[in-house]
């Protein structure tokens, strides 16, 4: 079978000890930096490019490959130990997964992270490797119209996430979209909500937004608490570092609807990614039978983010190699590697450079099984991080931030604009404003409000483009279902108490 | 989900509603300095005049619901007697939170003004010493010693591992 | 966190290791490394032809290059930091189009001057913006796009990177020249306008060619007319914009080395030399400059290069002037 043939030659390619030790630098590297709080995968495969120019092209992509899936893993390590997320998927998996950590079960949320992320990359691959042609083409069926349905969709997904009321939920959405209206406007040029700042221009980094939203403002909480701050001390054995069959078990449902959910998003440049770790959240609350469990620990709240994730990530690549466009900045930085190693994405890589493209693939696979070996020992040492006193801890997670958020473009602006976030996120705490919608709001804000004007202006103005498009209706659809499952049953128990 | 909202204390919502209306609010009043433009040419303003709109609407209506629950714990709580300890406790909690605030963001604040003039070293350092005057009780030997930890880690990893163009010294 | 150190310690000689090159000592200058200012982020366009030239350059002075990727604003924030950095030869940075004519014009206080606070040294490279269909689409010449879009105005859509980018000034200068009538469609960036081609959500894109190359490779853009004065290498059969009828167009994005206003006279002499011996010679250079699309090129001195700055600045100042209709 030509399939088999395909993955034999990448295998063979990536499983080289030169490429294998590539693979394996390129994950350690990316862990390691992925753990300071702040640097995402962006960063680190920004930071880190340089590093790769001396090598031959696929040893290069593939370090590139293994420095993306290292510093996910690593970011969502800091999330769940110290809800420290420089992500919007470990924003997410924070939710579940921090309070785990609190109730000492770090270890079993940390080994869950990596199994699910293997599993999905294992999925993921059988999807890429089969049907990578055809899943693009569908992806180009996506126009400015079905974006903007489909984020409606997904915002009010969003909305409905959280513990707590509707309003506030929705509220919270909009305060994102609004600020991410700050900077220049795309389609007119005009610079909004700027108040003259240059730095301001390109709108509010969203890695800024998050970290002074959650990481600070959880310092900020735990300082101001004092002796009353929620800390887990005390041993844990080793036994207990690994999941429990309950767990597995738990999960096992979790992991296959979020990869389905993952590597179908993955495929829209841009807003899959991010919207597929919300979406995936949002079903397994709706599925469980008991949904007030999540947000206090749920494993399901972890496995299923997570496995989106990395379904999104690895599918997400499907539009990056067979059109040459890449999906979000990581993507753009992965491809502009390629080009400079003299690699031109696009279908034909398939056939012209057939050993690179298939150790590609592979390598996605080894890359998490590195991953997961690498992990098993670290998690021991991860976990010890947790008993170092919260007074020696926080200077140096204030350290952490403060420089992370310099070093992301150089400018001292962003580590003000941090320290603002921070105190905003300090204040949302207080008055129990979830702040996971919000930043969903902050990253979708712009397409959302560009879709709709290109979609106007292609429409000349006629709103009916978003009903008669097949793939628009749907979503719309979807978007009036989701609020008839939350509003439904609180607007019948009214009608029935009216009638009675 | 969105049915077990009844224990949040009536107060905090209501608060929350009255910032949604200010901000909301205030992103339509700057909104108008933007160009509102047609339905088949939205202009800037168009978008965040919207958002504006509908925040300050979800504002109001937390208020309107959390009025009657404000009132009725405000009744409350003037009927019951003056407990000195809550209250002494709640000024305490304020104190620290606000300790916590100062001394946090005054280390990053210290950070961002001098890193560009004394470099990374020196700068890390007074960050972590005025971070740590955040908890009550600092003693100054180990804080010492976590600030000159942090400024060779800090040194150790993002200049000489990533390798950032941060100045260790300054100019 | 201590646990930290050692594998980070032991993997820091990697970058260490690749900052370790030959030397061949000049006289005095350069006598240490030379940070070089990529105001676009790493990987972008600018980001890697600025490292291929970057490369070969530090090689040829002896001394390592730190770059420094400030993206932002269109460029225009990294090139503001580089206008004011120290004029003593040690910091250079990349400029282009978008940073020292379109952006200058389009924002509206950027804070630099492009060519009064600079001492433009030579250009490195040039890349054409190139007008793309899709492959299914009636247009197989300019003049069929012109024809068009003149029998029905205003029923065409055109793309571009964004409202006031150079792809946008790009698509106006070409109606303004043809005549045309069509709708103005802003994305966010060449990869989104590159798509809505591919997805046919708009008629015609004046890309910026290291963003469309490889789908026109594919067959799955149709390339009509490149904005250059010459065909481009990679496309020899795609005539010029101004061969297919449109006179006197010429849309390219240049890509130059610049150092702060004020530096050595000798210094700017010395780097100019570097750099036009570079790009002439260089046939590793060369290929690595066209492997990523870009045709090499080298201004004959660096007040020919200022000559060429200030022409682009003029033409494009009609069309930015008219853009708010």
């Amino acid at each position: 079978m030509e399939f088999i043939d395909h993955l034999a030659l990448g295998f063979g390619i990536a499983l080289s000890p030169e490429t294998l030790m590539y693979c394996f630098i390129g994950v350690t590297l990316g862990t390691f930096i992925g753990v300071l709080p702040g640097i995402g995968p962006l960063a680190t495969i920004g930071l880190l490019l340089p590093v790769t120019f001396h090598l031959p092209p696929t040893e290069a992509i593939i370090m590139i490959a293994g420095l993306y899936y290292g510093a996910m893993y690593g970011g969502s390590t800091t999330a769940i130990l110290l809800n420290l997320p420089g992500t919007a998927a470990s924003v997410v998996v924070a939710l579940d997964g921090h309070p785990m950590a609190q109730q000492g079960r770090a270890g079993p949320a940390l080994v869950m992270t990596t199994l699910v992320s293997f599993a999905a990359a294992c999925v993921a691959i059988v999807i890429i490797a089969l049907f990578a042609p055809p899943l693009a083409q569908f992806a180009l069926r996506f126009g400015s119209p079905e974006y903007f349905s489909l984020m409606l969709a997904g915002l009010l997904g969003a909305a409905v996430l959280v513990n707590g009321s509707l309003i506030k939920g929705i509220a919270m959405v909009i305060l994102g979209l609004l600020l991410g209206m700050v900077g220049q406007d795309v389609t007119s040029g005009i610079p909004r909500f700027t108040f003259g700042s240059m730095s301001l221009y390109d709108g509010m980094g969203f890695v800024v937004v998050i970290i002074g939203l959650f990481g600070l403002a959880e310092v900020l909480n735990n300082v101001a608490l004092g002796e009353k701050r929620e800390r887990f001390v005390g041993k844990v054995p080793w036994r207990d570092l690994v999941p429990t069959r309950k767990d597995l078990r738990d999960s096992a449902g979790a992991t296959a609807r979020g990869t389905g959910l993952g590597s179908l998003l993955g495929l829209l440049p841009g807003a899959g990614p991010a919207m597929s770790t919300f979406a995936a959240y949002a079903v397994e609350k709706k599925v469980a039978k008991d949904p007030s469990r999540f947000g206090k620990g749920a494993i399901e709240g972890i496995a299923a983010p997570e496995a989106a994730n990395n379904a999104a990530a690895q599918t997400s690549f499907i539009p990056t190699l067979s059109l040459g466009v890449p999906g979000d900045a990581t993507m753009a930085l992965i491809l502009g590697a390629m080009m400079m190693h003299g690699l031109v994405p696009g279908p034909q890589i398939v056939t012209s450079s057939p050993d690179f493209f298939w150790a590609l693939i592979a390598s996605f696979w080894i890359g998490n099984l590195l991953l997961l070996i690498l992990n098993l020992p670290l998690v021991g040492i991860w976990i010890k991080m947790l008993s170092i006193p919260y007074r020696i801890m926080f200077p140096a997670i204030v350290t952490f931030i403060s420089i992370g958020m310099y070093s992301l473009h150089l400018e001292i602006f962003d580590v003000f604009l941090a320290a603002g976030f921070g105190l905003v996120g300090y204040l949302f705490i207080k008055l129990r404003c979830e702040a996971a919608p919000l930043l969903l709001g902050l990253i979708l804000g712009p397409m959302v409000e560009e879709n709709l004007r290109r979609s106007m202006l292609i429409s000349r103005g006629d709103f009916s483009i978003f009903f008669t498009r097949p793939i628009s209706l749907s979503f719309l659809i979807l978007a009036v279902f989701i609020i008839a499952i939350v509003l439904g049953p609180g607007l019948y128990r009214r009608w029935k108490a009216r009638a009675a | 989900m969105s049915t077990n909202d009844q224990h949040i204390d009536p107060t905090l919502d209501l608060y929350s509603g009255a910032i949604f209306t200010a901000i909301g609010l205030g992103a339509m009043i700057t909104a108008r300095n933007y160009p509102l433009g047609s339905i088949d040419r939205m202009g800037p303003g168009f978008f965040p005049m919207v958002l504006g709109a509908i925040i300050a609407t979800l504002g109001i209506m937390l208020i309107v619901k959390n009025l009657e629950g404000f009132r009725q714990a405000r009744r409350r709580k003037h009927a019951a007697a003056p407990d000195p300890e809550v209250d002494s406790s709640r000024r305490v909690g304020m104190l620290r939170a606000a300790r916590s605030m100062l001394f946090v963001l005054g280390g990053m604040t210290f950070f961002a003004l001098t890193i560009e003039h004394i470099g990374l070293l020196l700068s890390v350092i007074g960050l972590v010493i005025i971070c740590s005057f955040a908890e009550t009780g600092m003693k100054w030997r180990s804080t010492l010693l976590l600030a000159l930890f942090m400024a060779a880690l800090s040194a150790a990893i993002f200049r000489y591992g990533i390798g950032l163009p941060l100045q260790l010294w300054g100019n | 966190m201590p646990m930290l150190i050692k594998p980070l310690a032991t993997l820091a000689a990697i970058p260490a290791l690749s900052m370790m090159i030959a030397t061949t000592a000049a006289a005095d200058y350069p006598e240490r490394e030379i940070r070089l200012i990529i105001p676009f982020g790493a990987g972008g366009s600018t980001d890697i032809v600025g490292r291929t030239a970057g490369q070969p350059l530090s090689d040829r002075l002896g001394q390592p290059f730190v770059y420094e990727n400030r993206g932002g604003a269109g460029g225009t924030v990294g090139t503001r930091s580089a206008s004011t950095a120290n004029n003593n030869g040690y910091t250079l940075s990349v400029g282009s189009t978008s940073t020292h004519a379109v952006g200058y014009l389009v924002h509206d206080d950027v804070g630099y001057h492009p060519i009064d606070d600079f001492e433009p040294i030579s250009l490195i490279a040039e890349t054409p913006y190139v007008l793309v269909v899709h492959p299914d689409s009636d247009f197989h010449s300019v003049q069929d796009v012109i024809d068009h879009a003149q029998e029905n105005p205003g029923d065409m859509n055109f793309g571009s990177a964004g409202a006031g980018s150079t792809t946008h000034l790009s698509a106006l200068m070409f109606n303004d020249m043809a005549d045309v009538d069509a709708v103005h469609i802003p994305y966010e960036g060449n990869a989104e306008a590159t798509t809505a081609v591919l997805g046919r959500e708009i008629d015609y894109l004046f890309g910026s060619f290291p963003a469309v190359y490889s789908a026109i490779q594919n067959e799955q853009l149709r390339a009509l007319g490149v904005g250059t004065e010459n065909r481009a290498s990679q496309l020899p059969d795609v005539p010029t914009v101004e061969e297919a009828g449109v006179d006197g167009y010429l849309a390219t994005l240049w890509l130059g080395i610049f150092a702060p206003a004020g530096t050595d006279d000798d210094i700017v002499a010395q780097l100019h030399g570097e750099i036009a011996d570079m790009i002439e010679n260089d046939e590793a250079v060369r290929e690595a400059l066209r492997d990523n699309g870009a045709e090499p090129v080298f201004s004959e001195s660096p007040d020919d290069f200022a000559t060429l700055i200030e022409s682009e600045i003029e033409r494009y100042r009609e069309i930015v002037d008219n853009i708010d209709e």
